[in-house]
């Protein structure tokens, strides 16, 4: 079995390394004081010395900080309120103020103070507009409260004036993460220029001058081996991690003595050899005092060769492998005492899957839980790697070359992208944007001009941000139709893939690389995925003085979480925009059917989805836009919606291409099947929206002059609450029931049910975690008074004969939380 | 009814796939070219050039191969001057290529631009290295001057463009995303036999850290100017920085683009390099392959 300081030491001693050489170009660009974080960066400090030989080349020296001793002087004089209260929230949780007070407080204040009591029996929220307020007020304990801050907000002040000694920049250096403490004092101390090196950063918000030596990355990612260590960043801040506790006061301030006890502590700090963790740290120093004199391109070699085999035990680490790098258990901070165990042992009563998910190294707990061949899999899921457990290799760089080395010409992941066109410059303007801004760059732009004015056109590409080798004017001198346009367009070139971007629409710039992305997947080519579909923005616009004038925008059918030949016969439910797709399908269906002049995407969707599947990217890519708001020539005339102005061309052609699609023998006879099943289903929809209409009707009669503006959800125009998001009177109302409830009285079923929920409020957001929630607790949330459930099965006849309801303690409230929001339903509310 | 297809970026695709520079900028394939330069010079005042692969050529080798070319040169001046011994020849790349992105990491943000430059790249390196600046700071970069020199020329056909423009009256500059400062892109320049007099002046991201694929440059010659984007025209190779860029931010631009065969060469001695460079295991140096 390989040593742990085998692997680890050359990993350790690269980072040192390169610590080393990132602070002496800090130092030389203008005069670093270089401040290793406690209680980390002794020990790093400890081992980058033992690099150097006892000369850094810099000024540097062990800074006594953490990140509630950052919150209490960016709360002093209200500094940097935001900030502080933010990184505050996120380590107490919800949790009642008096206690975030005592914890602020706890080396500070006696026992018996009473000032300590009247902040304690403070039993609201910790919210940032109470907390602010308590802060600003002017009873004796909050001035009390409030002095403290303002003397750990002076203190820290001194404290750095002193360390840096006249320098303008000061260097933090930690194992990192986010740099919260980077972050905080920068925004407190706004005329320090603060910089930060880090091991690894792990963090979506960027900040200047942030520096991440070994990796910086969410998750894990294969390819790059150095990200395993986002899946068990334990391990680091466990080797480096002093047997001290946190250093939670300030120098010289309102705790002086506490603060120089804490960092005596941390300082005098010697590793002990019987422990697992502080062994392997020993032998870190050890290999790196042998390897120190090593050229730096041999130390980044070995570190390179340990790192794929750290990879491999990181992720699919062997059972005997865990204990060597779990880590030893970590210790809270934040004011907070305690230990959290990173593996976590059987026989409390849990089981394997809640040992798991509570796990601080979710492969090693899997590896102790299950065989080794259901092992595999389970780790590769927990790091994200789908449950293909053969995907992982090892790094060997070889796929990034290969990525490297694919030609930017090459027919391989080429899209055609065809805009149809005539006289509409505006939107042409706005569609070459939209093509010139994708991250893709592998694609051919064919512009089909069909009997427009030509010249307008060409200036257009004259004027785009676009390689020219990848565009191609198709220009007709009179119009041949939508669908024989599309295929001129789509002939003119080859690629791999096909995607229609007429000139009114839009996407996100990442549209194509996600959609390229996924249908060369290699799930896309099991799966037999030849098409790929994402969701749409459907937006509303005019054309008024030549100006596009936006009027909002919707999620467009937002019911759509797949794509089946069965829904596609019932009738076209996405915009070409959304959809890329391989070229090979289109030869074999032989194009768009030119002699329709509607409708010709909806017959070609039907001939695909017969031929090959499409998949789904659940994510808002494409914009399909809509002039569907003012008048004249906004509506009608040249930027007229095929969709809109053409309403009843539709209807004439839709038995066009229902029969002509039965008729052909090219088909496979089940298509012709469902056609006619979906014939009955737009029957049975059409009785049903007949009966809704009628139901409203009487219900309007019935409840007369009370209700004189009808019974629809009341929700003006102008104050429409956004949709596809969970309000914030929901989420008030969702808090407030659980803890009330938690507080109250409860059978210990349900108790038991409803105390882990608590942690997760915070996550509402998450529609997972929102139905987790709503589902497990749903005995505690009533529906809110103004929730107007006549309304709400109104829109949704689908939930009349299911459990939502019924009489037990599901209602359509919950419906709403859990389907309705992410359905992009509105609230309906009563009154 | 008639269809008619026009095929962009004729000209582009030409030079390409063509063999090597000369074969097509010796051409007559070239006519086209210089046909839509004089129309757009024309409507312009200022006519601006990238540096490298633009005005002096580089040749085959890939920027790995040009450090370890200039690694060698500073091994065999420090033995020359009596200076005992330095690193092996990879240690020396290692460290040029990690001061490098080091520098590239960790610069001054200016409006979200970060460049390197060759006076810190140079004493990282040393440092790195553990050999004192002196002598060692003037030795490499005296070693990289040199051999940067012997891999460049100029550009023939660049050349008759500029005489093209200064004979309509117009203002020619040079502008580079370069670590090397305005000075040494001067003397390298002229070390390639292109007068400087008809330049008025060169902008290099090393001084001004904003940078030509930001597009922020373009507004800074716009401000030193005081003239509109549309006056200018710009020609490199490029396609992020000396076009895309350009034309996003309303100048005039014309993609020069570099000879596929010679990118391909540099991505072989890049390869090579990377193969020779490796022992047991693969250095993971971070510097990209030169893009196909």
């Amino acid at each position: 079995m390989t040593k742990p300081v085998d692997v680890l030491g050359p990993i350790l001693l690269n980072w040192i390394a390169q610590l080393d050489r990132k602070l002496r170009f800090l130092d030389a660009r203008g005069g670093a004081k270089v401040l290793f974080c406690s209680r980390a960066g002794k020990r790093i400090k400890e081992q980058l010395d033992l690099y150097a030989g006892g000369e850094l080349s810099y000024d540097a020296e062990v800074f006594g900080i953490s990140r509630i001793s950052a919150v209490k002087a960016g709360l002093g004089y209200l500094k940097n309120f935001e900030q502080s209260f933010e990184v505050s929230r996120e380590s107490f949780g919800p949790t009642p103020m008096g206690d975030v007070c005592a914890a602020f407080l706890k080396n500070f204040a006696a026992g018996h103070d009473p000032r300590l009591h009247a902040l304690k029996a403070l039993r609201g929220e910790f919210r940032g507009d109470n907390f602010r307020v308590l802060l600003a007020a002017n009873d004796e304990a909050s001035r009390w409260f409030r002095d403290y801050f303002e003397k750990s907000h002076d203190a820290m002040r001194r404290h750095l004036d002193e360390l840096r000694g006249g320098r303008g920049q000061v260097v933090l250096v930690d194992t990192g993460w986010k740099g919260s403490i980077q972050r905080l004092l920068q925004a407190t101390f706004d005329d320090i220029r603060f910089s930060g090196v880090y091991f690894g950063v792990m963090d979506h918000a960027p900040m200047a001058n942030r520096y991440p030596v070994v990796f910086d990355a969410l998750s894990y990612h294969k390819g790059r081996p150095e990200t395993c260590l986002a899946v068990h960043r334990h391990l680091i801040e466990s080797l480096y991690e002093p047997a001290a506790p946190s250093v939670e006061e300030i120098a010289d301030g309102p705790c002086a003595e506490t603060a120089a006890r804490q960092m005596a502590a941390v300082m005098d700090e010697r590793p002990r050899p019987d422990d697992r963790s502080d062994a392997l740290y020993l032998d870190v120093l050890a290999y790196t005092e042998a390897h120190r004199g090593e050229p730096l391109d041999v130390i980044l070699e070995k570190a390179h060769a340990a790192m794929a085999e750290l990879e491999r035990i990181l992720i699919f680490p062997k059972p005997e492998e865990v204990a060597d790098f779990q880590g030893k258990p970590r210790s809270s901070d934040f004011g907070r005492e305690g230990f959290v165990p990173v593996i976590r042992q059987a026989g409390d009563g849990d089981t394997p899957e809640a040992r798991v998910s509570r796990s601080l190294w979710q492969p090693g707990q899997i590896a102790l839980e299950y065989p080794p061949g259901v092992a595999r899999d389970l780790q590769a899921r927990a790091v994200g790697l789908g449950n293909q457990a053969n995907y992982f290799s090892g790094y060997t760089g070889e796929a990034a070359a290969a990525a490297g080395a694919r030609e930017e010409f090459s027919r391989e992941g080429s899209v055609a992208i065809v805009t149809r066109t005539k006289d509409r410059p505006v939107l042409l303007e706005r569609a070459m944007r939209s093509v010139a801004d994708q991250t893709w760059r592998n694609y051919h732009w064919v512009i089909v001009n069909d009997g427009g004015n030509r010249q307008v056109v060409e200036e257009i590409i004259e004027r785009s941000p676009i390689d020219r080798r990848r565009i191609t004017l198709v220009s007709n001198d009179r119009s041949v139709g939508m669908e024989a346009a599309s295929n001129l367009g789509v002939r003119a070139v080859d690629t791999e893939f096909v995607v229609i971007h007429d000139d009114d629409d839009r996407w996100n710039p990442e549209f194509l690389e996600r959609c390229v992305g996924f249908l060369s997947s290699p799930k896309a080519v099991s799966a037999g995925f030849e098409g790929v579909l994402t969701r749409a923005w459907r937006v509303s616009e005019e054309i008024r003085d030549g100006e596009v004038i936006h009027h909002g925008q919707t999620p467009f059918n937002p019911w759509v979480n797949d794509v089946t030949l069965f829904q596609m016969a019932i009738g076209n439910f996405f915009a070409p925009i959304s959809f890329v797709y391989r070229r090979s399908v289109y030869d074999a269906i032989g194009g768009y059917h030119e002699k329709l002049p509607v409708l010709g995407d909806w017959r070609f969707n039907i001939e695909f989805l017969a031929r090959a599947n499409i998949g789904f990217i659940d994510e808002y890519l494409s914009y399909y836009h809509h002039r569907d708001v003012g008048t004249g020539a906004s509506i009608g005339g040249v930027y007229q919606n095929s969709v809109i102005g053409g309403r009843s061309v539709h209807a004439e052609y839709f038995p066009v291409v229902v029969n002509d699609l039965i008729r052909d023998q090219t088909l496979p006879p089940s298509v012709a099947t469902v056609l006619g099943q979906a014939h009955l289903v737009r029957i049975l929809e059409h009785r049903f929206n007949m009966s809704d209409q009628k139901l409203a009707a009487l219900e309007e009669r019935l409840s007369g002059a009370a209700a004189p503006e009808g019974p629809g959800p009341a929700v003006p125009a102008e104050e429409a609450e956004p949709l596809g998001v969970l309000l914030q009177t929901d989420r008030d109302h969702l808090v407030g029931a659980l803890l009330s409830a938690v507080r109250g009285e409860l059978p210990e079923e349900r108790r038991e049910r409803l105390e882990p929920l608590i942690g997760k409020l915070h996550q509402l957001d998450d529609p997972g975690v929102r139905e987790e929630i709503v589902r497990e607790a749903s005995f505690a949330i009533p529906s809110p008074a103004d929730f107007d459930h006549i309304s709400y099965l109104k829109q949704r006849t689908d939930i009349w004969a299911t459990p939502f309801n019924g009489f037990e303690d599901l209602k359509p409230y919950h419906h709403y939380l859990i389907h309705g929001i992410t359905d992009g339903e509105r609230r309906p509310t009563t009154g | 009814m008639a269809t008619e297809t026009i095929i962009y970026g004729r000209e582009e695709r030409e030079i390409y796939e063509a063999p090597d520079f000369d074969s097509y900028y010796r051409s007559d394939r070239v006519q086209p070219l210089v046909d839509r330069f004089e129309t757009l010079l024309a409507r312009t005042d200022i006519c601006s050039f990238d540096v490298f692969d633009t005005v002096l050529l580089r040749d085959e080798r890939s920027e790995l191969e040009r450090f370890a070319d200039v690694a060698a040169e500073f091994i065999r001046r420090a033995a020359a001057a009596g200076e005992g011994s330095v690193p092996e020849l990879r240690t020396c790349l290692s460290a040029r290529v990690l001061a490098a992105s080091t520098a590239y990491q960790m610069s001054p943000e200016v409006q979200g631009c970060r460049e390197g430059r060759f006076e810190e790249i140079v004493r990282n390196l040393v440092a790195s290295l553990s050999l004192p600046e002196e002598p060692y700071l003037a030795l490499w970069r005296e070693a990289e001057f040199e051999i940067e020199a012997s891999q460049l020329r100029g550009s023939a056909f660049i050349e008759n463009l500029i005489d093209l423009a200064v004979a309509r009256d117009k203002t020619v500059i040079f502008v580079s995303d370069m670590y090397l400062s305005a000075s040494d892109i001067a003397r390298l320049v002229e070390g390639c036999g292109i007068s400087l007099e008809k330049i008025a002046r060169i902008f290099s991201s090393a001084d001004t850290v904003v940078n030509k694929r930001s597009g922020l440059v373009y507004d800074l010659v716009c401000g030193e100017y005081g003239t509109e984007p549309g006056r200018i025209l710009h020609l490199g190779d490029s396609l992020e920085g000396d076009f895309i860029a350009a034309k996003r931010r309303g100048l005039e631009a014309i993609h020069l683009p570099i000879p596929k065969a010679i990118l391909r060469k540099r991505l072989d001695s890049h390869r090579r390099m990377m193969d020779r460079l490796g022992g047991d295991a693969a250095l993971p140096l971070p510097i990209a392959p030169p893009a196909l």
